[in-house]
């Protein structure tokens, strides 16, 4: 954990250079988290997917289920689509090839929405009922994505694995 | 945890739909500044020590780290030397840290108010460039990533942390 900003700077910080659209700001977050979603999902081992820190928690595969489930919705509310997989629950998914695919296919499935222009960004949407812009909803994703991935550090940390954001740099 | 997307989107909710990218991610700051410092404010001070495993921050380090981290991007939006020299990762003292989390959010909160054009001037932030649009969002990437990791710290104590508070979800 200590590493993190360090790296955060060096992989997720580096914009498309003055664009000037609001999504091109937030994409390359967006990508970082990805990578280090991923990441995480591929480098715990299938014996610790079931692994919670504590009994009132998500497992550690039922936050990368969790995640696929909120990528879609929150995408689906950015791009201006319904949810394409709107009738899966993957927090019920245990397999992890089966979890890592579809932590994969949300985020590629989120990648579009991170490209849009400024007209379609400032278009309304609505996520649960609540009303915002296209970009809120695709910042809400990032920090709800951002969020978890803290929890996925700690969980790493404990079963005495380095998570990804702190690998690469001595800082 | 499990009711916190819940909580979250009932936090989240923008004013209204607004052309500006500023006002989209604002909405988003408050909410995860308000779960921090009630964070902050939740631990006891005997707790503060605590790390799950010995390589990573302090629940108090991590407070401390989220102050110098507010202070530092926000000054960057704002075009202004840090107010603050202090390095608040190395401030142990409960009340000390609270107000320090505290005063880097009343610091950053004149950056989530400026205005759209002023959002989209070029910045370098770390020697890499892009706009302080950017930089406001990776500020609310950073500050939840942050929030994420006490959350456990919070469940690994037995304790409910502030955005599973609410929601029944």
């Amino acid at each position: 954990m200590k590493p993190a900003v360090a790296i955060v700077f060096v992989l997720g910080m580096l914009p498309r250079i003055a664009s000037g659209q609001a999504a091109a700001s937030i994409q390359p977050l967006f990508e970082s988290n990805k990578g280090y979603l991923i990441r995480s999902a591929e480098l715990m081992p299938e014996a610790n997917y079931g692994f919670k820190p504590a009994p009132t928690v998500r497992s550690f595969g039922e936050i990368i289920g969790h995640l696929a489930n909120e990528n879609y919705l929150m995408c689906a509310a950015g791009k201006g689509e319904a949810n394409p997989v709107a009738a899966t629950d993957f927090e019920k998914v245990a397999v992890k090839a089966e979890l890592v695919k579809a932590l994969r296919e949300s985020l590629a499935y989120c990648d579009d929405a991170y490209r849009m222009p400024d007209a379609r960004a400032m278009e309304p949407t609505e996520i649960f009922g609540m009303k915002g812009n296209r970009l809120w909803a695709i910042t809400l994703n990032l920090t709800h994505n951002g969020e978890h991935y803290g929890n996925l550090v700690t969980y790493l940390r404990i079963k005495g694995l380095v998570p990804p954001s702190s690998q690469g740099s001595s800082m | 945890m499990k009711p916190r997307l819940a909580v979250a989107l009932a936090l989240a909710i923008p004013g209204a739909v607004s052309a500006q990218g500023v006002a989209s991610v604002q909405p988003l700051y408050e909410m995860s500044k308000g779960w921090l410092v009630k964070s902050a404010e939740q631990m006891p001070e005997a707790d503060y020590g605590f790390k799950p495993t010995p390589q990573v921050r302090s629940f108090g380090e991590l407070i401390g780290h989220v102050a110098n981290a507010n202070f530092m991007f926000c000054s960057s939006i704002l075009g202004e030397k840090s107010p603050v020299t202090q390095d608040f990762e190395k401030t142990t003292d409960r009340a000390a840290l609270i107000k320090g989390i505290k005063d880097a959010f009343a610091y950053c909160d004149g950056a989530y108010k400026i205005t759209d054009a002023r959002s989209r001037e070029p910045i370098e932030f770390f020697g890499m460039k892009g706009d302080k649009l950017w930089v406001l969002m990776f500020n609310v990437a950073h500050n939840s990533e942050h929030y994420g990791n006490v959350v456990t710290y919070f469940r690994l104590k037995g304790m409910v942390p502030p955005s599973s508070q609410q929601g029944g979800m």
